[in-house]
Protein backbone atom coordinates (compact mmCIF):
# COMPACT_ATOMS: atom_id res chain seq x y z
CA UNK A 1 0.00 0.00 0.00
CA UNK A 2 0.86 3.29 -0.30
CA UNK A 3 3.53 2.39 -2.99
CA UNK A 4 4.41 5.24 -5.64
CA UNK A 5 3.15 4.79 -8.95
CA UNK A 6 4.38 7.40 -10.62
CA UNK A 7 5.29 6.60 -14.86
CA UNK A 8 2.28 3.84 -14.70
CA UNK A 9 -0.20 6.15 -16.83
CA UNK A 10 1.40 4.84 -20.02
CA UNK A 11 0.83 1.27 -18.39
CA UNK A 12 -2.87 2.15 -17.35
CA UNK A 13 -3.50 3.29 -20.93
CA UNK A 14 -2.21 -0.15 -22.09
CA UNK A 15 -4.56 -1.55 -19.05
CA UNK A 16 -7.38 0.29 -19.95
CA UNK A 17 -6.89 -1.15 -23.71
CA UNK A 18 -6.97 -4.71 -22.84
CA UNK A 19 -9.81 -4.36 -19.92
CA UNK A 20 -12.61 -2.66 -22.39
CA UNK A 21 -12.71 -5.82 -24.13
CA UNK A 22 -13.62 -7.57 -21.07
CA UNK A 23 -15.49 -5.22 -19.17
CA UNK A 24 -18.39 -5.09 -21.08
CA UNK A 25 -19.00 -8.72 -19.86
CA UNK A 26 -17.50 -8.35 -16.17
CA UNK A 27 -19.80 -5.19 -15.32
CA UNK A 28 -23.42 -5.96 -17.02
CA UNK A 29 -24.41 -7.71 -14.23
CA UNK A 30 -22.46 -6.13 -11.10
CA UNK A 31 -24.40 -3.42 -8.87
CA UNK A 32 -23.18 -0.38 -8.16
CA UNK A 33 -22.19 -1.29 -4.63
CA UNK A 34 -20.00 -3.64 -6.52
CA UNK A 35 -18.61 -1.54 -8.27
CA UNK A 36 -17.65 0.74 -5.80
CA UNK A 37 -16.19 -1.86 -3.55
CA UNK A 38 -14.19 -2.74 -6.80
CA UNK A 39 -13.17 0.77 -7.31
CA UNK A 40 -12.37 1.74 -3.51
CA UNK A 41 -10.16 -1.38 -3.00
CA UNK A 42 -7.98 -0.65 -6.17
CA UNK A 43 -7.79 2.97 -4.47
CA UNK A 44 -6.70 1.82 -1.30
CA UNK A 45 -4.20 -1.09 -3.03
CA UNK A 46 -2.58 2.60 -4.62
CA UNK A 47 -3.09 1.12 -8.33
CA UNK A 48 -4.49 3.66 -10.42
CA UNK A 49 -4.36 1.74 -13.31
CA UNK A 50 -6.99 -0.55 -11.50
CA UNK A 51 -8.94 1.62 -10.37
CA UNK A 52 -9.37 3.36 -13.39
CA UNK A 53 -10.95 0.48 -15.20
CA UNK A 54 -14.25 1.70 -12.90
CA UNK A 55 -14.27 5.30 -13.82
CA UNK A 56 -16.03 6.98 -16.60
CA UNK A 57 -15.03 7.08 -19.64
CA UNK A 58 -14.91 10.77 -20.00
CA UNK A 59 -13.56 11.38 -16.40
CA UNK A 60 -11.10 8.42 -16.81
CA UNK A 61 -8.37 10.66 -17.87
CA UNK A 62 -8.90 13.52 -15.19
CA UNK A 63 -9.14 10.70 -12.70
CA UNK A 64 -5.27 9.37 -14.03
CA UNK A 65 -3.92 13.12 -13.91
CA UNK A 66 -5.38 13.84 -10.58
CA UNK A 67 -3.96 10.97 -9.03
CA UNK A 68 -0.68 11.39 -10.53
CA UNK A 69 -0.78 15.32 -9.50
CA UNK A 70 -1.82 13.93 -5.87
CA UNK A 71 1.04 10.99 -5.78
CA UNK A 72 3.85 14.23 -7.05
CA UNK A 73 2.40 16.06 -3.95
CA UNK A 74 2.73 13.76 -1.45
CA UNK A 75 6.31 13.57 -2.13
CA UNK A 76 7.30 17.03 -2.43
CA UNK A 77 6.11 17.38 0.71
CA UNK A 78 7.75 14.55 2.42
CA UNK A 79 10.65 16.10 0.45
CA UNK A 80 10.75 19.45 1.87
CA UNK A 81 10.42 17.98 5.14
CA UNK A 82 13.09 15.79 4.91
CA UNK A 83 15.12 18.51 3.28
CA UNK A 84 14.11 20.63 6.27
CA UNK A 85 15.37 18.02 9.07
CA UNK A 86 18.49 17.85 7.35
CA UNK A 87 19.39 21.03 6.66
CA UNK A 88 17.89 22.94 10.02
CA UNK A 89 19.50 19.51 11.92
CA UNK A 90 15.81 19.00 12.99
CA UNK A 91 14.34 15.89 14.32
CA UNK A 92 11.48 14.64 12.07
CA UNK A 93 8.08 15.33 13.83
CA UNK A 94 6.40 12.85 15.13
CA UNK A 95 2.60 12.31 16.13
CA UNK A 96 1.82 15.89 15.42
CA UNK A 97 -0.83 17.15 13.13
CA UNK A 98 1.61 17.91 10.37
CA UNK A 99 1.71 14.50 9.08
CA UNK A 100 -1.91 14.80 8.81
CA UNK A 101 -2.19 14.85 5.15
CA UNK A 102 0.05 11.98 4.74
CA UNK A 103 -2.15 10.02 6.31
CA UNK A 104 -3.57 7.05 4.80
CA UNK A 105 -6.83 5.32 4.17
CA UNK A 106 -7.00 1.92 4.89
CA UNK A 107 -10.33 0.99 3.51
CA UNK A 108 -13.60 1.94 2.18
CA UNK A 109 -17.14 0.67 1.96
CA UNK A 110 -20.37 1.38 1.03
CA UNK A 111 -22.78 2.61 3.98
CA UNK A 112 -25.59 3.95 1.62
CA UNK A 113 -27.06 4.74 -1.45
CA UNK A 114 -29.62 6.22 -3.50
CA UNK A 115 -31.06 5.92 -6.44
CA UNK A 116 -31.38 8.94 -8.38
CA UNK A 117 -32.41 7.76 -11.30
CA UNK A 118 -32.31 4.49 -13.01
CA UNK A 119 -28.97 4.96 -14.34
CA UNK A 120 -27.93 7.07 -11.43
CA UNK A 121 -26.94 6.10 -7.94
CA UNK A 122 -25.10 7.69 -5.24
CA UNK A 123 -22.47 5.78 -2.84
CA UNK A 124 -21.78 7.36 0.81
CA UNK A 125 -18.62 5.40 1.05
CA UNK A 126 -17.44 5.61 5.00
CA UNK A 127 -13.95 5.41 5.26
CA UNK A 128 -11.23 3.92 7.88
CA UNK A 129 -7.96 6.03 8.24
CA UNK A 130 -4.74 5.37 9.89
CA UNK A 131 -5.43 8.05 12.54
CA UNK A 132 -8.97 6.84 13.47
CA UNK A 133 -11.42 10.11 13.20
CA UNK A 134 -14.77 9.52 14.60
CA UNK A 135 -17.34 9.90 13.29
CA UNK A 136 -15.51 8.09 10.06
CA UNK A 137 -15.57 10.39 7.16
CA UNK A 138 -18.04 9.79 4.61
CA UNK A 139 -17.20 11.06 0.80
CA UNK A 140 -20.18 10.66 -1.99
CA UNK A 141 -19.73 9.25 -4.96
CA UNK A 142 -21.70 8.87 -8.20
CA UNK A 143 -22.32 5.13 -10.41
CA UNK A 144 -23.27 5.82 -13.67
CA UNK A 145 -25.25 3.12 -15.82
CA UNK A 146 -23.86 3.51 -19.55
CA UNK A 147 -24.04 0.86 -22.16
CA UNK A 148 -25.57 -1.35 -19.37
CA UNK A 149 -22.24 -1.11 -17.05
CA UNK A 150 -21.84 0.96 -14.11
CA UNK A 151 -18.93 3.12 -13.54
CA UNK A 152 -17.66 5.04 -10.98
CA UNK A 153 -18.08 9.32 -11.21
CA UNK A 154 -16.00 11.19 -8.88
CA UNK A 155 -17.43 14.71 -7.34
CA UNK A 156 -13.46 16.19 -9.08
CA UNK A 157 -13.74 14.28 -12.07
CA UNK A 158 -17.62 14.73 -12.88
CA UNK A 159 -16.35 17.23 -15.48
CA UNK A 160 -13.65 19.27 -16.96
CA UNK A 161 -14.58 22.10 -15.15
CA UNK A 162 -14.91 20.26 -12.18
CA UNK A 163 -11.24 19.11 -12.25
CA UNK A 164 -9.59 21.88 -13.91
CA UNK A 165 -9.44 24.19 -10.35
CA UNK A 166 -8.67 20.97 -8.42
CA UNK A 167 -5.50 19.98 -11.01
CA UNK A 168 -4.80 23.54 -11.07
CA UNK A 169 -4.31 23.61 -7.36
CA UNK A 170 -2.25 21.04 -6.83
CA UNK A 171 -0.01 22.09 -9.64
CA UNK A 172 0.53 25.35 -7.91
CA UNK A 173 1.10 23.39 -4.79
CA UNK A 174 3.71 21.20 -6.07
CA UNK A 175 5.44 24.12 -7.42
CA UNK A 176 5.32 26.06 -4.52
CA UNK A 177 6.76 23.13 -2.33
CA UNK A 178 9.62 22.40 -5.18
CA UNK A 179 10.46 26.28 -4.92
CA UNK A 180 10.40 26.22 -1.56
CA UNK A 181 12.57 23.37 -1.48
CA UNK A 182 15.32 24.79 -3.85
CA UNK A 183 15.66 28.18 -1.85
CA UNK A 184 16.36 25.51 1.31
CA UNK A 185 18.86 23.99 -0.58
CA UNK A 186 20.32 27.34 -1.42
CA UNK A 187 20.54 28.20 2.07
CA UNK A 188 18.24 31.21 1.76
CA UNK A 189 16.40 30.92 5.22
CA UNK A 190 18.07 31.28 8.31
CA UNK A 191 15.49 28.60 10.26
CA UNK A 192 12.90 26.01 9.74
CA UNK A 193 10.42 28.23 11.18
CA UNK A 194 11.45 30.73 8.04
CA UNK A 195 11.46 28.15 5.47
CA UNK A 196 7.40 27.17 7.00
CA UNK A 197 6.82 30.83 6.74
CA UNK A 198 7.83 31.38 3.34
CA UNK A 199 5.53 28.12 1.96
CA UNK A 200 2.18 28.64 3.80
CA UNK A 201 2.59 32.58 3.24
CA UNK A 202 2.92 31.38 -0.62
CA UNK A 203 0.19 28.83 -0.40
CA UNK A 204 -2.20 31.27 1.26
CA UNK A 205 -0.89 34.16 -1.28
CA UNK A 206 -2.00 31.31 -4.32
CA UNK A 207 -5.20 29.96 -2.98
CA UNK A 208 -6.59 32.76 -0.97
CA UNK A 209 -10.56 31.76 -1.70
CA UNK A 210 -13.25 33.53 -0.29
CA UNK A 211 -15.59 32.09 2.72
CA UNK A 212 -18.41 29.92 2.01
CA UNK A 213 -21.48 29.80 3.74
CA UNK A 214 -21.06 26.26 4.13
CA UNK A 215 -21.02 24.54 7.83
CA UNK A 216 -17.60 22.32 8.30
CA UNK B 1 34.66 68.71 70.01
CA UNK B 2 31.66 68.59 71.91
CA UNK B 3 29.57 65.22 71.95
CA UNK B 4 25.88 66.51 70.76
CA UNK B 5 26.74 67.44 67.94
CA UNK B 6 28.50 64.55 66.76
CA UNK B 7 25.81 62.91 68.33
CA UNK B 8 23.24 64.53 65.79
CA UNK B 9 25.60 63.46 63.27
CA UNK B 10 25.54 60.10 63.69
CA UNK B 11 21.82 60.29 64.19
CA UNK B 12 21.43 61.91 60.72
CA UNK B 13 23.50 58.94 59.05
CA UNK B 14 21.55 56.34 61.12
CA UNK B 15 18.26 58.09 59.31
CA UNK B 16 19.44 58.47 56.09
CA UNK B 17 20.81 55.02 55.89
CA UNK B 18 17.45 53.64 57.28
CA UNK B 19 15.64 55.87 54.51
CA UNK B 20 17.94 54.16 52.23
CA UNK B 21 17.36 50.93 52.98
CA UNK B 22 13.25 51.29 53.71
CA UNK B 23 12.15 54.02 51.78
CA UNK B 24 11.56 55.25 48.28
CA UNK B 25 15.42 56.52 48.41
CA UNK B 26 16.33 52.76 47.08
CA UNK B 27 16.31 54.18 43.60
CA UNK B 28 19.77 54.56 42.55
CA UNK B 29 19.26 58.03 41.13
CA UNK B 30 16.74 61.17 41.76
CA UNK B 31 13.66 61.81 39.69
CA UNK B 32 13.81 65.48 37.43
CA UNK B 33 11.06 67.79 37.61
CA UNK B 34 10.22 68.65 34.23
CA UNK B 35 11.06 65.05 32.86
CA UNK B 36 9.76 61.96 31.78
CA UNK B 37 10.49 58.80 33.11
CA UNK B 38 9.74 56.10 31.01
CA UNK B 39 9.46 52.33 32.45
CA UNK B 40 9.29 48.60 30.42
CA UNK B 41 7.55 45.91 31.60
CA UNK B 42 9.15 43.52 33.76
CA UNK B 43 7.01 40.99 32.74
CA UNK B 44 5.29 40.99 28.98
CA UNK B 45 3.34 37.93 28.09
CA UNK B 46 0.84 36.77 25.62
CA UNK B 47 -1.39 34.26 26.05
CA UNK B 48 -3.29 32.68 23.77
CA UNK B 49 -6.56 30.22 23.18
CA UNK B 50 -7.13 28.26 19.77
CA UNK B 51 -8.92 25.79 18.04
CA UNK B 52 -8.57 23.59 14.35
CA UNK B 53 -9.86 21.15 12.98
CA UNK B 54 -9.91 19.60 9.20
CA UNK B 55 -11.32 17.08 6.95
CA UNK B 56 -9.03 15.80 4.41
CA UNK B 57 -10.57 12.99 3.08
CA UNK B 58 -13.23 15.03 1.62
CA UNK B 59 -12.02 14.86 -1.99
CA UNK B 60 -10.88 11.02 -1.45
CA UNK B 61 -9.07 9.67 -3.50
CA UNK B 62 -7.83 12.75 -5.10
CA UNK B 63 -5.26 14.63 -2.71
CA UNK B 64 -6.92 17.80 -1.26
CA UNK B 65 -4.61 20.95 -2.14
CA UNK B 66 -5.25 22.85 1.22
CA UNK B 67 -2.26 24.83 2.96
CA UNK B 68 -0.66 22.36 5.09
CA UNK B 69 -0.62 22.33 9.11
CA UNK B 70 1.93 23.88 10.39
CA UNK B 71 4.33 22.48 12.97
CA UNK B 72 2.42 23.23 16.07
CA UNK B 73 -0.72 21.28 14.54
CA UNK B 74 -3.00 24.24 15.41
CA UNK B 75 -2.87 25.48 11.56
CA UNK B 76 -1.03 28.03 9.35
CA UNK B 77 -2.04 30.79 12.13
CA UNK B 78 2.11 31.40 12.50
CA UNK B 79 2.87 32.72 8.98
CA UNK B 80 3.60 36.05 8.87
CA UNK B 81 4.20 36.45 12.27
CA UNK B 82 7.18 38.10 13.83
CA UNK B 83 8.31 36.41 17.14
CA UNK B 84 7.17 38.98 20.20
CA UNK B 85 10.51 40.86 21.17
CA UNK B 86 11.09 41.85 25.22
CA UNK B 87 8.65 44.29 25.78
CA UNK B 88 6.06 43.08 23.56
CA UNK B 89 2.34 41.98 23.83
CA UNK B 90 -0.01 40.41 21.30
CA UNK B 91 -4.06 41.26 21.67
CA UNK B 92 -6.77 39.92 18.98
CA UNK B 93 -8.00 37.22 17.08
CA UNK B 94 -7.12 35.68 13.80
CA UNK B 95 -9.05 33.50 11.78
CA UNK B 96 -8.37 30.91 9.45
CA UNK B 97 -11.07 28.59 7.18
CA UNK B 98 -9.97 27.10 3.84
CA UNK B 99 -12.85 25.36 2.07
CA UNK B 100 -10.52 23.57 -0.47
CA UNK B 101 -11.69 23.54 -4.15
CA UNK B 102 -15.22 22.37 -5.06
CA UNK B 103 -16.63 20.29 -6.23
CA UNK B 104 -15.59 17.78 -3.33
CA UNK B 105 -14.01 20.49 -0.14
CA UNK B 106 -11.62 19.86 1.89
CA UNK B 107 -12.07 21.91 4.38
CA UNK B 108 -9.43 23.33 7.12
CA UNK B 109 -9.75 25.50 9.82
CA UNK B 110 -7.98 27.53 12.46
CA UNK B 111 -9.05 30.31 15.14
CA UNK B 112 -6.99 31.99 17.38
CA UNK B 113 -7.09 34.76 20.24
CA UNK B 114 -4.53 36.16 22.29
CA UNK B 115 -4.24 38.15 25.47
CA UNK B 116 -1.08 40.50 26.45
CA UNK B 117 -0.51 41.26 29.83
CA UNK B 118 2.25 43.88 30.82
CA UNK B 119 3.45 44.23 34.25
CA UNK B 120 5.33 46.59 35.63
CA UNK B 121 7.29 46.74 39.05
CA UNK B 122 6.63 49.16 42.01
CA UNK B 123 10.02 50.07 42.95
CA UNK B 124 10.30 50.90 39.08
CA UNK B 125 7.74 53.70 39.69
CA UNK B 126 8.94 57.46 40.01
CA UNK B 127 7.84 58.03 43.62
CA UNK B 128 6.28 61.64 42.69
CA UNK B 129 4.55 62.59 39.45
CA UNK B 130 2.37 64.12 38.25
CA UNK B 131 0.75 62.00 35.50
CA UNK B 132 1.20 58.36 34.57
CA UNK B 133 0.47 57.27 30.66
CA UNK B 134 0.07 53.60 29.55
CA UNK B 135 1.94 53.98 26.13
CA UNK B 136 0.75 51.68 23.30
CA UNK B 137 2.26 51.29 20.20
CA UNK B 138 1.52 48.99 17.47
CA UNK B 139 4.26 47.45 15.61
CA UNK B 140 2.56 45.29 13.49
CA UNK B 141 -1.14 44.74 12.49
CA UNK B 142 -3.51 42.32 11.01
CA UNK B 143 -6.28 43.22 10.45
CA UNK B 144 -9.59 42.66 8.17
CA UNK B 145 -11.43 45.20 8.68
CA UNK B 146 -10.49 48.69 7.22
CA UNK B 147 -12.22 50.44 10.06
CA UNK B 148 -11.47 49.03 13.19
CA UNK B 149 -9.81 51.25 15.96
CA UNK B 150 -8.40 48.94 18.50
CA UNK B 151 -8.12 44.90 19.02
CA UNK B 152 -9.01 45.05 22.39
CA UNK B 153 -12.32 44.91 24.19
CA UNK B 154 -11.44 45.77 27.34
CA UNK B 155 -8.41 46.06 29.86
CA UNK B 156 -8.21 44.89 32.86
CA UNK B 157 -5.83 45.11 35.89
CA UNK B 158 -3.54 43.12 37.55
CA UNK B 159 -1.87 42.81 40.93
CA UNK B 160 0.58 40.36 41.27
CA UNK B 161 1.62 38.53 44.54
CA UNK B 162 4.75 36.32 43.96
CA UNK B 163 5.66 33.41 45.72
CA UNK B 164 9.06 32.50 46.96
CA UNK B 165 11.03 30.04 45.42
CA UNK B 166 12.64 27.42 48.14
CA UNK B 167 14.99 24.15 48.80
CA UNK B 168 14.63 22.03 51.39
CA UNK B 169 14.69 18.48 52.77
CA UNK B 170 10.87 16.76 53.03
CA UNK B 171 9.78 13.93 54.89
CA UNK B 172 7.19 11.86 54.78
CA UNK B 173 6.13 9.76 58.25
CA UNK B 174 4.02 6.82 56.38
CA UNK B 175 2.71 5.74 60.84
CA UNK B 176 1.04 9.29 61.05
CA UNK B 177 0.73 10.86 57.40
CA UNK B 178 2.33 13.87 58.34
CA UNK B 179 4.75 15.19 55.96
CA UNK B 180 7.90 17.75 57.26
CA UNK B 181 9.33 20.34 54.94
CA UNK B 182 12.45 22.26 56.02
CA UNK B 183 12.31 24.90 53.63
CA UNK B 184 15.48 27.26 52.76
CA UNK B 185 14.40 30.50 51.10
CA UNK B 186 16.20 31.29 48.27
CA UNK B 187 15.62 34.76 47.85
CA UNK B 188 14.20 34.47 44.62
CA UNK B 189 10.40 34.94 43.35
CA UNK B 190 8.50 32.88 41.04
CA UNK B 191 5.74 35.18 39.13
CA UNK B 192 2.87 33.15 39.45
CA UNK B 193 0.21 33.00 36.97
CA UNK B 194 -1.69 35.40 34.85
CA UNK B 195 -5.28 35.77 36.86
CA UNK B 196 -7.88 34.67 34.94
CA UNK B 197 -10.50 35.88 37.03
CA UNK B 198 -10.13 39.51 35.76
CA UNK B 199 -13.06 41.25 37.54
CA UNK B 200 -14.39 44.47 35.70
CA UNK B 201 -12.91 46.43 33.42
CA UNK B 202 -10.29 49.27 34.71
CA UNK B 203 -11.30 52.88 32.77
CA UNK B 204 -8.45 54.84 31.96
CA UNK B 205 -8.78 58.39 32.47
CA UNK B 206 -8.11 60.38 28.69
CA UNK B 207 -7.05 58.35 25.60
CA UNK B 208 -5.20 59.38 22.60
CA UNK B 209 -4.98 57.83 19.60
CA UNK B 210 -1.39 58.63 18.21
CA UNK B 211 -2.19 56.37 15.33
CA UNK B 212 -3.15 53.13 13.77
CA UNK B 213 -3.96 51.33 16.84
CA UNK B 214 -1.90 53.00 18.99
CA UNK B 215 -2.95 54.39 22.05
CA UNK B 216 -2.02 56.82 25.10
CA UNK B 217 -3.83 56.03 28.60
CA UNK B 218 -4.02 58.41 31.23
CA UNK B 219 -3.68 55.65 34.16
CA UNK B 220 -2.26 58.27 36.29
CA UNK B 221 -4.78 57.51 39.38
CA UNK B 222 -4.24 53.77 39.25
CA UNK B 223 -0.15 54.12 39.07
CA UNK B 224 -0.91 56.61 42.31
CA UNK B 225 -2.48 53.60 43.85
CA UNK B 226 0.00 51.42 43.18
CA UNK B 227 2.83 53.75 44.70
CA UNK B 228 0.55 54.28 47.59
CA UNK B 229 0.91 50.54 48.16
CA UNK B 230 4.70 50.96 48.25
CA UNK B 231 5.06 49.64 51.75
CA UNK B 232 3.56 46.33 50.82
CA UNK B 233 6.17 46.64 47.47
CA UNK B 234 8.01 43.34 48.05
CA UNK B 235 4.38 41.73 48.60
CA UNK B 236 2.63 43.01 45.02
CA UNK B 237 5.90 43.68 43.34
CA UNK B 238 4.02 43.44 40.01
CA UNK B 239 1.34 45.91 38.90
CA UNK B 240 -0.02 46.11 35.07
CA UNK B 241 -2.45 45.43 32.56
CA UNK B 242 -4.03 42.80 30.48
CA UNK B 243 -5.73 43.60 26.96
CA UNK B 244 -8.60 40.95 25.80
CA UNK B 245 -9.56 41.14 22.26
CA UNK B 246 -12.30 41.44 20.72
CA UNK B 247 -13.65 37.95 19.83
CA UNK B 248 -12.51 35.06 21.47
CA UNK B 249 -15.27 32.69 20.03
CA UNK B 250 -13.09 30.96 18.11
CA UNK B 251 -15.22 30.25 14.98
CA UNK B 252 -14.97 27.52 12.74
CA UNK B 253 -15.52 29.51 8.91
CA UNK B 254 -14.30 32.81 9.34
CA UNK B 255 -11.32 34.29 7.82
CA UNK B 256 -11.12 37.49 9.75
CA UNK B 257 -8.69 38.85 11.54
CA UNK B 258 -8.55 41.60 14.26
CA UNK B 259 -4.68 41.57 16.01
CA UNK B 260 -1.99 43.65 16.91
CA UNK B 261 1.59 43.28 18.13
CA UNK B 262 2.51 46.60 21.27
CA UNK B 263 5.27 47.65 22.28
CA UNK B 264 4.58 48.36 25.91
CA UNK B 265 5.90 51.00 28.05
CA UNK B 266 4.84 53.02 31.19
CA UNK B 267 5.83 56.88 31.15
CA UNK B 268 5.64 59.27 34.01
CA UNK B 269 5.57 63.03 33.61
CA UNK B 270 7.69 64.11 37.17
CA UNK B 271 6.89 66.62 38.99
CA UNK B 272 8.81 66.94 42.12
CA UNK B 273 12.45 66.14 42.59
CA UNK B 274 13.31 62.20 44.82
CA UNK B 275 14.23 63.36 48.46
Amino acid sequence: MNKSRRGYAPLAALVLVGASAVSTAAFAQTMPADVAASFAKAVVAHDWAAAAIYVTDRSRADFLSLMGLGDRLKKSRDDLQAAMDQKFKRQPARGSQANAPADAVLAAEVAAQREISPTVVELDMRLSTTRPIDPAPIVTWRALQTAGEWKIELPACASPEAATPLKQHLQAALDIHLKVAGSISRGEFASAADARTALIGAQRAAFSRPTPMRQP
Amino acid sequence: MRPWPRLLQSLAWLAGGLLAALGPAAHTHADTVGVQKTIMPFVAQSTFIAASDFSFWSCFPATCDNVVFDDTGVGPRSAGEPALADGQIRVGFKHFYDSGTRPCNCWVYSAEAYRGTALFRTRDLPHHFKSATLVLTATTSNTSDPNAKTPFLAIFRQDFVPYPLAIGDVQFDPATGRTTANLQHLGLFAIAPVDTDLGPPFIPGKIVETGPFSFRLDVTALANGWLQDWPKRNLTPLHGFTLVGFDESLPNQSNNALQVTYAVTLEFDIDDPDF
